[in-house]
């Protein structure tokens, strides 16, 4: 287990991460054979930067798994399926989901406090009773979990923002503190333009609500929604000490948040890494790159160290927000190439 | 001068006929509505002007081949292969003469990037009314194609000819299909199976043919011991235009009669030649997925190499390894030519090959129990002919008629 869980953005202990992230690395050669055959020739060199991925895209052709004695594999967690039609795929176990959890816990205090409230969920609670996996929106709702009282799930249907339950959010907001979470779009299309009811209006000035939401925000771009639209349009109707909080996270690293501040920077706690890496030569870029994300809190399958699709920049500078630590600026998905050939494709 | 007829259009006029003589000494007149002479000049001047001048729809790699298609040579060259030798002489005798059907559609996918486009020009040099279907899910690029065509300056009278084309873009659903298929002599559709299936079930005239470009694969088989650098460049270079994508792409090399180590090395001598044969960059998105399918391949089996800066995943391994549908990895594999052979695609169009003697029988029985439709050297596998998929196709765009003393 992790020993570096705990205050998120205080000064990291480099070796240890390193050194936590080297034994998972051989632990995974040697419980997963796929990973094992993708790694080989692999052997630690006392630098995080040489550390083996997996690319994102593995995990929607293949399930992994790392057997090994005390890792019990539990539930699959898939993402819903993306532009390409094909979802991931991550074998969750109990090991690994403790301290994902804990992860969770502790950065997302760091950014609301540690004061527990009702969560309120924008989606459908029909994904709960799904036997062997679960949804990816469900396990970010889920990562909040450990900072809330109880939970409501609020659309009856999570294709259609408009069923939005607001009866619902008028109970759970009754003690005047909740936490409202959603997916970025649809956090806007059935809240910030949701039909809210004017007894619930009313009572919700009144309320301090957390928002916060994970997602892209092609839906909005499209829209022509900026952040600033957004956070104002969900503000406007919510009380005094009300905030909004968009992290970034992959459904292939679950439990490993990153904030956005102020700055405009999205913060790394102190037990993760992340490397931006050019995408023809893969070696580490201080320019704009193809952004790899560590921590040392999966057990039960390789997913420890995942090469994204997504782009950004690792400045080296202090973060003018104040946080120590690591931070990225995320720049957006790799543009997708047309596929071009003939009539099969 | 002499016409033919279209539907709803009446006649058009046609220049003096062009003869063609087969190697028995009998002549085909072949009519076009153009002087072949003039057009072909014309094609001249506008490949001249186009060949800098890559529309943003295409790569270098792409237009490179669209232009060199638009050469007289090969314009000719093509007729005669269908026709025979053009003569200017009448000391033949007229066995035929070909008059273009009159009108001709053609649904096209814009990602068809290569053939598309050229069915489009070889029907336009057929003579015959060309409408062109385009769409609206991708870049258009037939449609990009007839846009460079129509603006060449200098070459009036082949521009002219493609300002004729009837160019609309539309989806699957779109009544116009059924128009065009009602009033269209000749249906060329590139799509799926059930994309053509449904434009050729539309109404349309008794006397009208059509012709599919449906889902097809192709491979390269390769002698080991006829591989060189030119071969290895072939290789890279065929390949790398459309990855696994494309019809004419090989979707595995086979190194037939060769070793494992002999693979390896093929596989090394092919990364060193890569450079020498593709120049460009893949797109940042193409280079990720060559990482993704790298780290498939080795988790099922393969052994892997990148080509450098990620252009694609050129794997080793038996035939026997599950392959991916990665569109930047090439698969790499030895066997018997027997095992080829039977492990075949039963969709098979176009094998590449490297070997030392193509024309041998054994291969003609190897193929014989295979579906190929085209045997061709390696560096020719993207090369569209106007005999295409087992089809005599643009010799059909003409309506033949017999002519006996």
């Amino acid at each position: 287990m992790s020993a570096m869980l705990g205050e998120p953005y205080a000064t990291r202990d480099d070796a240890r991460l390193l050194a936590e992230l080297e034994a998972l690395t051989l632990h995974h050669q040697a419980g997963c054979p796929p990973f094992a055959r993708i790694t080989a020739g692999w052997r630690p060199s006392g630098r995080l930067e040489d550390v083996p991925f997996l690319h994102v895209g593995i995990f929607k052709d293949m399930l992994l798994q790392t057997h090994a004695t005390g890792i019990r594999h539990q539930r699959r967690l898939a993402s819903s399926a993306t532009t390409s039609g094909v979802s991931s795929s991550v074998a969750l176990d109990e090991h690994s989901s403790a301290l994902q959890s804990a992860s969770a816990r502790h950065v997302l205090a760091a950014w609301l406090g540690n004061e527990r409230a009702p969560l309120v969920v924008l989606d459908s609670a029909r994904a709960l009773r799904e036997r062997g996996a679960v949804s990816a929106r469900l396990a970010a709702a889920l990562s909040l979990r450990p900072l809330a009282t109880d939970l409501t799930f609020v659309l009856p249907d999570a294709g259609d923002p408009s069923g939005l339950d607001w009866d619902a959010v008028r109970l759970a907001s009754a003690g005047g503190v909740i936490t409202v979470y959603g997916f970025t779009w649809i956090l806007w299309s059935a809240w910030a333009r949701g039909a809210m009811p004017d007894i619930v209006r009313d009572q919700l000035r009144n309320v301090t609500i957390r928002f916060v939401h994970s997602g892209g925000w092609k839906k909005l771009e499209s829209a022509k929604v900026d952040r600033a639209t957004f956070d104002r349009a969900l503000l406007d109707a919510a009380g005094p000490g009300s905030h909004v909080l968009d992290y970034y996270g992959l459904v292939e690293q679950v439990g490993m948040i990153f904030p956005l501040c102020e700055a405009g920077r999205r913060h790394v706690p102190r037990w993760g890494e992340v490397i931006a890496r050019n995408p023809w030569t893969l070696k580490p870029t201080d320019q704009l790159g193809q952004l790899q994300l560590l921590n040392p809190l999966a057990w039960g399958a390789p997913y420890h160290s995942v090469l994204t699709e997504d782009m950004g920049t690792v400045p080296m500078d202090p973060c003018p927000c104040g946080r120590v630590g690591r931070t990225f600026i995320l720049d957006g998905r790799i543009p997708k190439a047309e596929l071009r050939g003939c009539a099969n494709v | 001068m002499a016409g033919y007829q279209r539907l709803n259009s009446g006649a058009v006029p046609m220049s003096e006929p062009v003869r063609f003589r087969s190697r028995d000494g009998h002549d085909t007149l072949v009519w076009f509505p153009f002087d072949l002479d003039r057009f072909l000049a014309d094609a001249a001047r506008a490949r001249n002007a186009l060949v800098r001048q890559v529309p943003p729809e295409f790569n270098r790699n792409e237009w490179a081949y669209l232009i060199t298609m638009l050469a007289p040579s090969h314009i000719l060259s093509s007729m005669e292969q269908i026709f025979g030798r053009r003569v200017d002489d009448a000391d033949g005798v007229v066995r035929w003469d070909a008059v273009p059907r009159g009108s001709v559609a053609i649904w096209a996918p814009g990602n068809v990037s290569l053939l598309a486009p050229l069915v489009m020009l070889a029907a336009v040099v057929s003579g015959n009314q060309v409408r062109l279907k385009g769409t609206s899910r991708a870049a258009d690029l037939s449609g990009a194609f007839l846009r460079a065509l129509r603006g060449t300056v200098g070459a009036e009278s082949f521009a002219t000819c493609f300002t004729s084309v009837e160019h609309a873009v539309f989806d699957r659903t779109d009544p116009r299909s059924a128009t065009w298929a009602a009033e269209s002599l000749v249906r060329v559709v590139f799509g799926s199976d059930a994309a053509a299936q449904a434009i050729h079930g539309m109404p349309h005239p008794l006397e009208s043919i059509g012709f599919s470009f449906t889902d097809r694969r192709s491979e390269a088989w390769i002698e080991f011991g006829a591989v060189d650098e030119a071969v290895l460049r072939d290789l890279a270079a065929v390949f790398a235009i459309y990855g696994q994508a494309g019809c004419t792409s090989p979707a595995r090399v086979v190194l037939i009669g060769a070793t494992r180590e002999e693979a390896l090395l093929f596989r090394s001598r092919l990364v060193d030649a890569w450079p020498t044969a593709v120049r460009e960059d893949v797109e940042m998105h193409t280079a990720s997925q060559v990482t993704r399918a790298s780290q498939w391949a080795q988790a099922s089996g393969w052994d892997v190499q990148s080509a450098p800066r990620h252009a694609a995943a050129l794997a080793v391994g038996p035939l026997s390894l599950p392959r991916h549908e990665a569109n930047h990895a090439l698969w790499i594999s030895w066997a018997s030519l027997d095992e080829a052979v039977t492990t075949a695609p039963t969709n098979l169009q176009t094998i590449g090959h490297a070997v030392h003697d193509p024309l041998d029988t054994g291969w003609q029985r190897a193929l014989m129990r295979t579906s190929v439709r085209r045997w061709v050297p390696l560096r020719q596998m993207h090369h569209f002919g106007w005999n295409w998929d087992g089809e005599d196709w643009w010799r059909q765009l003409f309506r033949i008629r017999e002519w006996r003393s």
